[in-house]
């Protein structure tokens, strides 16, 4: 890269602290596989949930940081007339699966600055019938022109062509993408909202299942639902004098369309900023106690154990192999040794359901659960850390967003825990 | 039958079907910039290497790689949904683009008229190999990148 401004960029600029931010309230509402109800909705009854448990009122609530497939030809503004409020603070996150650290970041800073007091976070989303037909129809530009007219219509094709690739490269086997599913659906077992937790999952359903695209099957997709995922944030000073419970942020970043000269994607921006992440926490990712990936395929939550730092690039199959990814450690018999990871302990996208951008705030939401001690039967013990990250936008033949952050229960006493 | 007979989406941006016209002429052209001379795509209003805005529907180098082949066994779209499984390759061009291609095995494509003898070729193209890039018009008359195993 030639630039004048090359010796400059060098020196980038990193995200300043995010001391002094709550988040507080996480919610999960309204989950369906199918509904007749619009997206504000779920917007509406997240926040609704949000500021019952907060104990507030709705005009408390003077920002709104919004993200949703569904909503249109609405958007946030019109929300403002539709639940009636007037806020100081408007964001509306167009991110898709990076979308709820991306809000998380934008609000923050808005909190940080001034602008705003209290911002809800929300993603929303219906799923009527033909509605995820119709979003994957005319997704953009790019898929219109060449993508969509190839049969490679929606996701599917796309992440089949990026596992088969990934597969070839790396040796990882559908096996070891059936790890990742299977555990997953153990949590969504104690997850009672997860719409597949009333299922199990074992590896033979995992394999025998029916071929979606390429080495793509049944249980490698998620299911498009409806849904609302949200939070609330405000600084530590407004929690405590709320009387809430809150969790921080240690540190967080994103970056988009990285390493974009690579023909076929088998990494994300996280390989850029992921050990920035752990240098300003003064931790590593032995001390990660869960991980929240966005599990879009499970390839990507591979990429992303491989980009994080749990693992080297390409050995995401042994990490799998290796490592207990359920909520309480147990290996289900398909990993050996006595390593455990927490991962997507709600049942991620792949057992909970895909409710459109509220997917992309989903791991986000369980670890603030999570780290508050407010999960249920599916609980991690003793959890300190989390790492979320996120992912998204297909938007021709590469999820275009990165995201991650590393959060804090507030009994941790690493720097940065207040 | 025939008067149900599904068709591929014909749907394109205004860009992508100003392709139709070469498609129709079997000529592989992409858009090149006339400042940097590379070739992109998908369509777009400027060059993603330099933002210059003139961009030129332009004949481009035909080869390249696969990078990976799926069958498809899942369409939203009927036409493909009744003829699954599909294949669907997406090829590196030695000009530079990623291109999503079908492969030249499909029978569907016969009926577009140009090339049928190379499109009975009964192997299909495999990650690595190496392949030449045709412009035709799929049933649906509108245009679509064929992508055929070199000898
Ligand atoms: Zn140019």
């Amino acid at each position: 890269m030639s630039s004048t401004f090359q010796n400059f960029q060098q020196a980038k600029s990193q995200p300043s602290s995010y001391q002094g931010i709550a988040l507080v309230c996480p919610v999960s509402v309204g989950y369906a596989k199918q509904s007749e109800k619009g997206a504000a909705y779920f917007i509406g009854r997240s926040l609704g949930e949000m500021i019952q448990q907060a104990g507030i009122h709705k005009d408390d609530v003077d920002g709104l940081a919004i993200s949703s497939f569904s909503l249109g030809p609405d958007s946030v503004i019109s929300l403002c007339q539709h639940f009636d409020i007037s806020p100081r603070y408007l964001e509306q996150l167009p991110f898709g699966g990076a979308s709820g650290v991306i809000a998380m970041r934008r609000a923050a800073r808005a909190v940080q600055m001034g602008d705003a007091d209290i911002v809800a976070c929300i993603g929303g989303d219906t799923n009527q019938a033909g509605s995820f037909a119709d979003l994957i129809a005319d997704f953009s530009t790019f898929t219109r022109d060449a993508s969509y007219p190839y049969g490679a219509g929606g996701p599917n094709a796309a992440f089949a062509l990026i596992t088969q690739h990934y597969m070839e490269q790396y040796g990882a086997t559908r096996e070891d993408f059936g790890r990742i599913a299977i555990a997953q659906r153990y949590n969504a077992n104690h997850y009672p909202t997860a719409l597949l937790g009333h299922k199990t999952l074992s590896m033979d359903d995992y394999l025998n299942a029916r071929p979606i695209a390429g080495p793509v099957h049944m249980f490698d997709c998620v299911m498009p639902c409806a849904g609302g995922e949200g939070f609330l944030m405000m600084s530590v000073e407004r929690a405590k004098f709320l009387g809430l419970p809150y969790v921080t942020i240690l540190a967080a970043d994103e970056l988009h369309h990285a390493h974009r000269d690579d023909p076929i994607q088998y990494r994300a921006g996280w390989t850029l900023y992921a050990n920035e992440l752990y240098q300003q926490t003064n931790i590593g990712p032995n001390d990660i106690d869960m991980l929240q990936t966005y599990d879009d395929y499970p390839v990507i939550s591979m990429m992303q154990m491989e980009d994080l730092g749990f693992c080297a690039k390409g050995e995401a199959k042994h990490f799998v192999r290796e490592t207990a990814l359920t909520f309480d450690g147990h290996n289900l018999g398909y990993s050996s040794g006595n390593n455990c990871l927490p991962h997507n302990t709600s049942g991620g996208q792949l057992s909970v359901g895909q409710a459109g951008s509220a997917a992309g705030f989903l791991g986000l939401v369980e670890s603030i659960r999570q780290l508050l001690g407010q999960a249920e039967k599916n609980q991690v013990q003793d959890a300190r850390h989390a790492m979320v990250s996120g992912y998204g936008m297909i938007n021709y033949d590469r999820g275009l967003c990165s995201s991650a952050a590393i959060l804090a229960s507030t009994t941790s006493d690493t720097v940065g825990g207040q | 039958m025939a008067d149900s007979k599904q068709m591929p989406p014909a749907k394109r941006t205004n860009l992508g079907a100003q392709l139709k016209p070469f498609a129709e002429q079997g000529e592989l052209r992409l858009q090149q910039c006339l400042s940097c001379q590379q070739f992109v795509y998908p369509p777009r209003e400027v060059c993603g290497h330099c933002l210059s805005g003139e961009l030129s529907w332009e004949a481009c180098p035909a080869e390249g790689q696969v990078l990976a082949r799926v069958d498809l066994h899942n369409s939203f779209e009927p036409f493909y949904a009744e003829q699954l499984p599909w294949v669907l390759l997406s090829v590196k061009l030695d000009a530079g683009p990623v291109v999503y291609a079908h492969s030249s095995s499909h029978a569907g494509l016969e009926d577009s008229g140009l090339e049928v003898e190379a499109l009975e070729i009964e192997s299909k193209a495999n990650s690595g190999d190496r392949v030449t890039l045709s412009l035709q018009l799929d049933e649906a008359e509108a245009p679509v990148f064929v992508a055929q195993p070199l000898k």
